[in-house]
């Protein structure tokens, strides 16, 4: 089988960033025009007048990640982007299904676990465990851990997406860690695989952004969530991916301990914020609802929405530094032994 | 940084991951250290086993501790809010 050398990977990875880059920038206004042409409108509910917003963008990302890993595929032969094509291809479904229809609670997580099963069918994982002081030798013990760890990412991601731009934001600031980690610690064709997401995530924001002007929607998330945690697998960065997704990782802790079941947000009576007439957020005072990250950031006092969502990222940024200090030690303790 | 800043929950949560690391290499780690070349199934799936059940304890005891932490923190939290109203 013909191999390439490092510099041609490198270039066809240019080429792919590239394309996935360019194809989110270029694709998403006409993918807009289509979705409003059709209806497939959501109200934004924190601004004045409610406007309609497109949903869902998921379709966009799936196609420039689809597109760019598969040419790497026919270039390079590496049966674990495969893995992850199809752990997308399958998140992408489980998220579709609920964008146009409202599952209940269980079916995101549980569902997930289809998506997790690729990566281990594929070996996409190496049988040790890389956690930062070493790694542990555990060759039953990973395939269980996979199996939770795609549906724990994709849900993470997916309780994040509340306001306008957070979910590929946080994405983009939590996935520049993980890139440096691959670098380090994994394998340079594993850190030239995630590059095309990276750039797919950087084109789609701009139109995600705040005010947005389309929505990922559930398909978009779960999307986005699997595909974080494949790279944190086959690149060895478990650990530095779960420091990264800190924030969004306490968001479900409070939400899951305070509601003491795993339930549809949808589904929830009470809710977490209150919207106040000169559109300004504050948190709720119902001991009955949820607490979740965006009503502890509330506690404060009433702020904008723009406002929260830069509160998020200012997390995202602090989580993903504790993530290069880890970073940092782990290579600091492997050149020590 | 204040205390009840949320950038210290993150702290915390980091904190305990950098122990469940610590608790991985010390304790779960060393137990499949002779296995490397091991072929028997029986065992290997007995080692496996045996470190699972101490994994879920020690994510276990996490939790529990990140549940302490919370309602400090949530009590901590909502007095301050108090005083300011």
């Amino acid at each position: 089988m013909y191999l390439p050398t490092h510099i041609e990977f490198i270039i066809v990875t240019i080429i792919t960033t590239s394309i996935s880059f360019l194809i989110s920038l270029i694709i998403t206004p006409i993918f807009i025009k289509y979705l409003t042409l059709k209806g497939k409108l959501v109200n934004d509910k924190h601004k004045p007048n409610k406007p309609n917003i497109p949903r869902p963008g998921g379709p966009i990302l799936l196609a420039c990640f689809v597109l760019s890993e598969l040419i790497l595929f026919f270039f390079t032969g590496f049966h674990e982007i495969i893995g992850i094509v199809i752990t997308a291809i399958i998140a992408f479904v489980i998220g579709i299904i609920d964008d146009f229809k409202t599952m209940p609670g269980w079916f995101k997580p549980t569902a997930l676990i289809l998506a997790a099963i690729p990566l281990v069918i594929f070996h996409a994982n190496e049988n040790q465990l890389n956690i930062i002081f070493g790694n542990v030798y555990i060759p039953l013990l990973y395939i269980p851990l996979i199996l939770i760890a795609i549906p724990l990412a994709g849900n993470t991601i997916n309780s994040i997406d509340v306001f306008n731009g957070v979910a590929t934001g946080f994405l983009i600031i939590t996935m520049c860690p993980l890139l440096l980690s691959t670098l380090l610690f994994g394998k340079i064709e594993f850190f030239l695989i995630e590059l095309p997401f990276f750039a797919s995530l950087i084109g789609f924001y701009r139109f995600h952004k705040y005010p947005s002007k389309i929505f990922p929607g559930d398909s978009g998330t779960l999307l986005m969530g699997a595909i974080y945690g494949s790279f944190a697998i086959v690149s060895k960065s478990e650990i530095i991916a779960i420091i990264a997704l800190l924030p969004a990782i306490m968001n479900s802790f409070l939400f899951l301990s305070s509601v003491r079941k795993i339930v549809e947000h949808r589904q929830i009576k009470s809710r977490p914020i209150i919207l106040k007439d000169d559109y300004s957020l504050e948190a709720s005072k119902d001991k009955n609802a949820p607490i979740t990250l965006v009503r502890l950031i509330l506690l404060d006092g009433p702020l904008s929405e723009k406002q929260i969502i830069n509160k998020i990222y200012k997390l995202g940024i602090f989580s993903s530094g504790l993530s290069f200090i880890t970073i940092i030690l782990q290579y600091l303790i492997l050149n020590i032994k | 940084m204040k205390f009840l800043d949320l950038k210290y929950f993150i702290l915390f949560m980091w904190g305990l991951v950098m122990i469940a690391c610590i608790s991985i290499i010390f304790i779960i780690a060393p137990i499949s250290k002779y296995l490397v070349h091991q072929k028997n199934t029986i065992i290997l799936l007995q080692t496996s086993f045996i470190q699972a059940i101490l994994a879920v304890i020690i994510v276990g005891v996490l939790i529990y501790l990140l549940n302490k932490f919370k309602k400090i923190y949530l009590y901590k939290k909502l007095l301050s809010k108090d005083k300011i109203d």
